[in-house]
């Protein structure tokens, strides 16, 4: 075959086969997806799906005419477990090799895996989705692990569907490592506001059978929690296991240059799985967020089409949350050990926005139910806007 | 070319703002509006494009 051959049916995957149509590549365009199913949008699994009770149909995000009449070949079920990059050939499961002109390894993460616990729930596919949905119908009690995104989604659709439930964090905030304690406090307020216990500092020792037919989660402690429904989020690893011994760096997700390209010619990647340094923040990233997924599916696609001008990607950082009818936004690079500086604090409409600032400069910013701030501060981040500037025009410091 | 806006899939996330301020501006419902009538000078459609085509919830079109 001469094209491009896509290895990963999701966000990254599609946004980079129609990028390309987009550009008018007029090659042939393979995307392998190891799943069973047609292209569905992932953040929708934990915001419409589980929360708002959408149908699996909502979150769909191509059609099989879709991509026909864009002339993208899918090939679901079809796993990829082995990359020779002088044949330019990847290897599939049953042994059939495919070759390709250039590559594009959008494989995505994996949810990390919880040691010692059985019979949990995880939420990466829209499987997972549609199972942890039938299992927090009705009265149940819910433990969730990991007060990170996926988790505190998670809680905020249990407690929506009138679940009861109890959320495990090894840190003493929810996103309190990212975000620090100051904003971890505040989104502390917000899931106890709802009825949702914390349990914070704590972290699970093992999760087995109650003996009644429900999940005992033990923590370190010696604490154990009876419930339902166990759901761990704690976070996510590249899928870079198929390409051991290709010769790639895959040391944290494919290492890639500033233009997505990895260590081997015409293999290029994209989303969750790639890891490249970002110019806008002189930092080497690997980032796991959707509009990551979607912007560098795009500059991929332009550096295949256009390798003669290519363009760096350097974006800012962006992504969002949708928890207890309250919107979070997270732009830029924060970090808790920023200095934060709150620029609004508004508690009639509960909005709040932290500026990150480190060397003098602003780093990143959060935001809940901020929205229009937020773009400001996003545009204030691409043009590296100095912070005097940033706090003169975004509010009065208080 | 000319924009078009389904404001009622718009989810606010601005993404088309912040890559085409000219052509986007956020509304006082928090959701996403054209500035004028959406009508895009030749110069100016590729960067158009790349902004209806970075919406989340695919709210924007592009009429040819």
């Amino acid at each position: 075959m001469t094209g491009v051959l896509i290895v990963g049916g999701s966000i990254a995957g599609v946004r980079t086969a129609e990028g390309l149509r987009r550009l008018s590549y007029e090659g042939g365009i393979t995307i392998l997806e190891a799943g069973p199913d047609l292209p569905y949008d992932r953040p929708a699994l934990s915001k419409q799906l589980l929360a708002a009770g959408e149908s699996a149909e909502s979150v769909m995000l191509r059609s099989q005419a879709d991509l026909d009449k864009a002339g993208i070949e899918l090939r679901r079920g079809c796993r990829a477990v082995g990359l020779d990059v002088e044949a330019r050939t990847v290897r599939l499961a049953d042994g059939a090799l495919i070759d390709y002109s250039d590559l594009v390894i959008a494989t995505g993460s994996a949810p990390r895996k919880l040691p010692a616990a059985h019979g949990v729930h995880y939420l990466r596919t829209l499987r997972d989705a549609l199972d942890l949905r039938d299992a927090i119908e009705g009265p149940v009690r819910v433990v969730v692990v990991g007060a990170g995104f996926i988790g505190s989604e998670v809680a905020a659709a249990a407690t929506a569907r009138s679940a009861s439930v109890t959320v495990v964090e090894p840190y003493a905030f929810p996103l309190g490592r990212v975000l620090g304690d100051l904003v971890g406090k505040r989104l502390a307020r917000l899931h106890e506001s709802k009825g949702v216990q914390l349990i914070l500092g704590r972290s699970v020792r093992e999760v087995g059978a109650d003996g009644a037919g429900g999940r005992r989660v033990v923590l370190d402690d010696g604490t154990t929690l009876d419930c339902d429904v166990v759901v761990v989020g704690i976070g996510a690893t590249p899928r870079t296991g198929w390409l051991a011994g290709s010769g790639l760096d895959v040391a944290d997700g494919v290492g890639c240059d500033e233009f997505c390209h990895a260590s081997a010619p015409h293999v290029f990647a994209a989303g969750d799985v790639a890891r490249w340094p970002n110019a806008l923040f002189a930092e080497v990233m690997r980032i796991e967020h959707w509009t990551n997924a979607v912007e560098q599916a795009g500059v991929v696609a332009w550096n295949i089409v256009h390798p003669d001008k290519p363009r760096a990607y350097a974006p800012v950082p962006y992504v969002w949350s949708d928890q207890y009818g309250s919107r979070l936004q997270i732009v830029g690079r924060p970090r808790a050990d920023d200095e934060v500086r709150i620029v609004l604090d508004d508690p009639a409409d509960g909005s709040l926005v932290a500026l990150y600032v480190r060397d003098r400069r602003l780093a990143g910013a959060f935001a809940l139910n901020a929205p229009s701030q937020t773009l400001q501060l996003r545009r204030a981040l691409a043009a590296r806007a100095p912070l005097d500037e940033i706090m003169a025009t975004i509010g009065v410091e208080y | 070319m000319k924009l078009f806006i389904e404001v009622e899939k718009c989810c606010g996330f601005g993404e088309c703002i912040a890559l085409a301020p000219d052509l986007f501006r956020m509304g006082e419902d928090n959701r996403a509006r054209l500035i004028g009538a959406g009508t895009v000078d030749q110069a100016d459609e590729e960067r158009a494009r790349t902004a209806a085509f970075a919406c989340p919830a695919e709210a924007i079109g592009v009429e040819e």
